[in-house]
C-alpha cells in the first residue's frame, strides 16, 4: 500500500464533500429523503466496519467478546471513548499475557 | 475559547487513533500526516481498520468518501451562514467542517452582529489543532509501550467505534436496526465490497425503519 497515494486520495475524498457547498452554495438543494440518507450513513458505515473487523482482528474469541462487552458497557455509561479503548486494550493485553 | 469542548473531546480520540494507526503498521509521520491533511475522525479510523484488513486503495477511498458524504449537508448549512464571505474564505473554512464543529456551530446559534466567518474560523482552527496535537501525543506515548500492548491496541479501534455507536443507539433505539442490517450484510459479503454494500444497505433500511426524530 502506497501511503502517500492513499493519503492524497483520502484527503481529496474528505475535501471534496466539504468544499462543494462552499463553491455552489446558491445552487444546492437536498430533498428530505437525501438528507435522511446522508445522516444515516455514519452509523451504518461504522456498523459495517465493526463486525467483520472485530472478528478478524481478535486473536481469539475471548478477546473479541471482551472487547465488545467492555466497549458496549463504556458506551452505555456515556463514558468518553478513550475509556473503552483503554479498558479493552488492557483486558486483551492481560488475556494475551496470561494465556 | 468556543472550541474548548471540542478540543477536550478530540485529544483523547486522536491519541487512540494514533495508537491504533501505529499498531496497524503506519509510521508516526504517516499517522500525523493523515490527521493534518485527511482530518476526519471516523474516516481515519475506518481507513486504518481497512489497511489492517488488507482492503485495496480504491476500496478504502470509496468507503471513506461515502462516510464523508454527510459533510455535504453540514457544509451546506454552515455555508448558508457564510454566504456573504468571499469565495476563498468559504473554501478555506469549509475544510474545517466536522461533525463536532457542525454541532457546536449550529447548537450555539448566532450572536447578533457577530462576524460569522471569524467565529467559525476560531472553532474550526481550534478543533483542527487539537486533532493534530492529540495525534502527536498518541505517537509519542505509544513508543514507550510494550509490543503485546501494541497488538492489543489493534482491537481497541473497534472498541472506539462501539463506544461511539452505543450511546447513539441507546438514545435512538430504532438505529439498532440500521446497525444490524449493516453488520449482517457486511459480514456476509466480506472484504471492502462488504463494507460499502453493508453501509448502503443499512442506511437504505433506515430510510424505512427510522423516523425523522430518531436520526443521530
Amino acid at each position: 500500500m502506497n501511503m502517500l497515494v492513499l493519503t492524497i486520495c483520502l484527503a481529496l475524498s474528505t475535501a471534496i464533500p466539504r468544499i462543494l457547498p462552499a463553491v455552489f452554495i446558491s445552487r444546492m438543494h437536498f430533498s428530505r429523503g437525501a438528507r435522511k440518507f446522508l445522516r444515516l450513513l455514519p452509523v451504518s458505515v461504522m456498523a459495517a466496519l465493526i463486525f467483520p473487523g472485530v472478528i478478524q482482528s481478535s486473536p481469539n474469541a475471548a478477546a473479541c467478546l471482551t472487547t465488545i462487552g467492555l466497549s458496549v458497557f463504556c458506551g452505555l455509561m456515556n463514558w468518553p471513548p478513550i475509556t473503552a479503548v483503554l479498558a479493552s486494550a488492557g483486558a486483551v493485553w492481560l488475556l494475551l499475557v496470561l494465556m | 475559547m468556543l472550541s474548548t469542548p471540542i478540543m477536550t473531546g478530540y485529544i483523547p480520540v486522536a491519541v487512540a487513533y494514533a495508537a491504533t494507526a501505529l499498531s496497524t503498521g503506519l509510521t508516526p509521520w504517516q499517522t500525523v500526516a493523515m490527521s493534518l491533511f485527511v482530518y476526519t475522525g471516523a474516516g481515519q479510523m475506518a481507513a486504518v481498520a481497512m489497511i489492517g484488513q488488507g482492503v485495496s486503495l480504491l476500496g478504502i477511498t470509496t468507503a471513506v468518501f461515502i462516510m464523508n458524504l454527510r459533510h455535504v449537508i453540514m457544509s451546506t448549512v454552515i455555508m448558508e451562514r457564510l454566504r456573504r464571505s468571499p469565495l476563498w474564505v468559504r473554501v478555506l473554512l469549509s475544510l474545517g467542517v466536522t461533525d463536532e464543529v457542525f454541532a457546536l456551530e449550529t447548537a450555539g446559534g448566532q450572536a447578533k452582529g457577530a462576524d460569522n466567518a471569524a467565529c467559525f474560523a476560531g472553532i474550526a482552527l481550534g478543533a483542527w489543532a487539537s486533532w493534530a496535537i492529540g495525534t502527536c501525543i498518541g505517537c509519542g506515548m505509544t513508543t514507550f509501550l510494550p509490543p503485546e500492548l501494541m497488538s492489543a491496541l489493534g482491537i481497541s479501534l473497534y472498541a472506539l467505534f462501539i463506544s461511539i455507536l452505543t450511546p447513539q443507539i441507546r438514545q435512538h433505539l430504532p438505529l439498532a436496526m440500521v446497525v444490524t442490517v449493516s453488520a449482517v450484510t457486511s459480514t456476509l459479503i466480506g472484504s471492502s465490497q462488504g463494507i460499502i454494500i453493508g453501509s448502503l444497505a443499512g442506511a437504505a433500511a433506515g430510510m424505512f425503519l427510522v423516523k425523522e426524530e430518531d436520526l443521530p
